[in-house]
């Protein structure tokens, strides 16, 4: 059976590192039944939990660009940047789980990856102000890439949501 | 790699591959000669002492989770035994049970991950597990299966994969459901048939000469049980302690090369982990590991630390074995957790990590909020034996080229399967050796 799936990675206690369990608890607040929604601590978790008629979406913590701003790549039909991932605390970054997938023909039909640019990884559990301020934004991507609302859709109501620091038990 | 222009030969790695994390190693040979071995590892666990001052007694179970996303439940657990023995508490044996086999998944999943993903790569002649499916993709399903079956532990038990919520000083939240362990009875099954064949794959590689005389240091429990969720700790020289005394014997050092703590036992290097384990408690796995580990050639002691990935691959088997063995029986007819009520005094708690003995120390005041808190993860106190290991490694191979003895240094610290998850950050090798 087809899901969809949206996999939230990162360590909440390395401040920036943490956006991507942020993001994934904004989502899973506001996502309709039926959509998955999981924090996965490390890249290779995803192995456990992805089918490959599912479709997934990541969202994880990225180096590279303006601290807060997003990037969104399909990577389900090329491989992804080898260093993707690994600066990171996991030992097997998402370019070689999606590799690794790809190899043993357990890629799932659509992944796509929608990267938050940190600005620091330090011990910490709150998110820089300037990457806390993307995350709602990063959470309507998420929901647009996963098919969940259509593209140029309004953005969600945020009013009702829970803060992402109560929601990141989630993770 | 360079080499670098002085008399010194340089060996440069940039980011040392499959370890949990990164972190840095440089290694100087001067005149043939190695003169300096540096292992740099940043620690988490010094932060989260802080972050414990102040906090209730409840919360050291779900704060410390988060130091290691690869082994959570040992955060958990040593922290529940810690806190459990400040206000004088005991668990129920169901409880207890119930333990082992989640720690049982959490080894299951972090050796199942260490063996085939991060170290096989190492003796089959591959750069990485990404070559070695692509050969062997058989090989490496039957790793991911073993990992996935350890994180069905964890979920039916734990109640989540990573971090997992169940657990709570005293106990569990709630007992799984008698459906839910069936179902994880199956899976476990055929795990144990993945295991078996783990336990043959690695026992045929090779191995370079090489043994080390540390001094190794494990729990053993009174009941004869292989160490896991609790118990005394023992030597391979004689000596033999409770957690209470763990400061007493084990004391940390500042080297000035790295922010983490070195540590020592009675002011020597000792080893914790696969190795020490089994080479003192052997006797305490079940019949069929014993059996597995007798076929794969192992004594009654190892001493090769190249060897660790098939002891780790008897204690995978065996994580899987005592895991169907204690579900088979296991019931909860109790209370899922006993009441733990705040009292002002200290505890202590020594659990074994996958990668060996997790210490946790809290203080706590009457009204139960932490005064202090300590925690020696196992990384640490192995690291100046890793240290150990790579200036006799390196001495002994000065005729191979750089790459080659780059390449066996970064095998000798996997040797360890350091978990720099709690222990390091960034991990670059420098190997810098006379010209």
């Amino acid at each position: 059976m087809s899901r969809t799936l949206v996999l939230g990675l990162g360590n909440s206690e390395r401040r920036d590192d943490g956006v991507g369990l942020a993001v994934a608890a904004r989502v899973a607040a506001s996502a309709p039944p039926g959509v998955l929604v999981r924090a996965v601590r490390s890249p290779l978790g995803m192995l456990d939990i992805w089918e490959p008629e599912d479709t997934v979406v990541v969202v994880d913590a990225v180096h590279g660009g303006q601290p807060g701003s997003l990037h969104v790549l399909e990577v389900t039909r090329d491989p992804l940047p080898p260093q993707l991932g690994s600066g990171s605390t996991h030992a097997f970054g998402i370019a070689a789980v999606v590799e690794l997938a790809r190899t043993l023909h357990r890629l799932p039909r659509r992944v796509v990856l929608v990267g938050v640019t940190v600005e620091r990884v330090d011990d910490g559990a709150e998110l820089s102000p300037v990457v806390a301020s993307a995350v709602d934004e990063a959470s309507d991507v998420v929901l647009r890439a996963a098919g969940i609302t259509e593209p140029g859709a309004r953005p969600l109501d945020r009013r009702a949501l829970p803060e992402p620091a109560a929601a990141r038990q989630e993770g | 790699m360079s080499h670098s222009s002085d008399p010194a030969r340089v060996l440069e790695t940039r980011g040392l591959a499959r370890v949990e994390g990164e972190g840095a190693m440089r290694v100087v040979v001067r005149d043939e000669r190695v003169t300096e071995v540096q292992l740099q590892i940043y620690e988490p666990p010094r932060f989260f002492e802080a972050l414990l001052r102040g906090r209730g007694y409840t919360e050291p179970p779900d704060i410390t989770a988060r130091i290691c996303g690869i082994c959570p439940v040992a955060y958990q657990l040593s922290a529940c035994l810690a806190i459990e023995d400040a206000c004088g508490v005991a668990v129920s044996e169901e409880i207890r049970l119930l333990r082992r086999v989640l720690y049982c998944g959490e080894w299951m999943e972090s050796h199942a991950l260490h063996i085939y993903l991060l170290h096989a790569p190492d003796f089959l002649g591959y750069p990485s597990a990404l070559e070695l499916a692509r050969d062997h993709p058989d090989l490496v399903e039957r790793g991911l299966r073993l990992k996935k079956a350890g994180n069905a532990i964890l979920t039916t038990i734990g109640g989540r994969a990573v971090h997992p919520v169940n657990v709570k000083v005293g106990g569990f939240y709630r007992f799984p459901e008698p459906e839910e362990l069936s179902a994880l009875l199956t899976v476990l099954e055929r795990a144990r048939e993945d295991a078996i064949a783990t336990v043959r794959l690695v026992a045929g590689f090779d191995f370079p000469d090489f043994e080390q005389p540390h001094e190794y240091l494990a729990l053993r429990t009174e009941t004869g049980e292989y160490p896991l969720e609790s118990g005394h700790l023992v030597s391979s020289a004689g000596r033999s302690f409770a957690a209470q005394s763990f400061d007493e014997y084990v004391s940390e050092h500042q080297v000035p090369w790295s922010n983490a703590l070195h540590a020592r036992l009675a002011g020597g290097l000792y080893v914790v982990g696969p190795l020490a384990r089994f080479t003192l408690n052997s006797a305490g796995l079940t019949p069929l590991a014993r059996g597995a580990a007798a076929e794969a050639g192992l004594g009654s002691e190892c001493r090769s630390p190249f060897r660790s990935i098939v002891v780790r691959a008897v204690e995978l088997l065996h994580a899987c074995d005592e895991a169907i063995g204690i579900l088979g029986t296991w019931c909860g007819r109790g209370a899922p957790a006993v009441t733990v009520a705040p009292r002002e005094g200290t505890g202590y708690g020594v659990t074994e990590a996958p990668r060996g003995v997790l210490y946790h120390r809290y203080e706590l005041s009457a009204d139960g909020t932490i005064r202090t808190a300590r925690i020696v993860p196992p990384t640490s106190q192995n690291q100046a034996s890793i240290e150990d290991d790579l200036r006799s490694l390196v001495q002994s191979r000065l005729h191979l080229d750089d790459a080659e003895l780059t390449h066996r240094s970064e095998q000798a610290i996997r040797n360890y399967d350091p978990c720099i998850s709690c222990a390091t950050h960034f991990l670059d090798l420098t190997v810098d050796r006379g010209a």
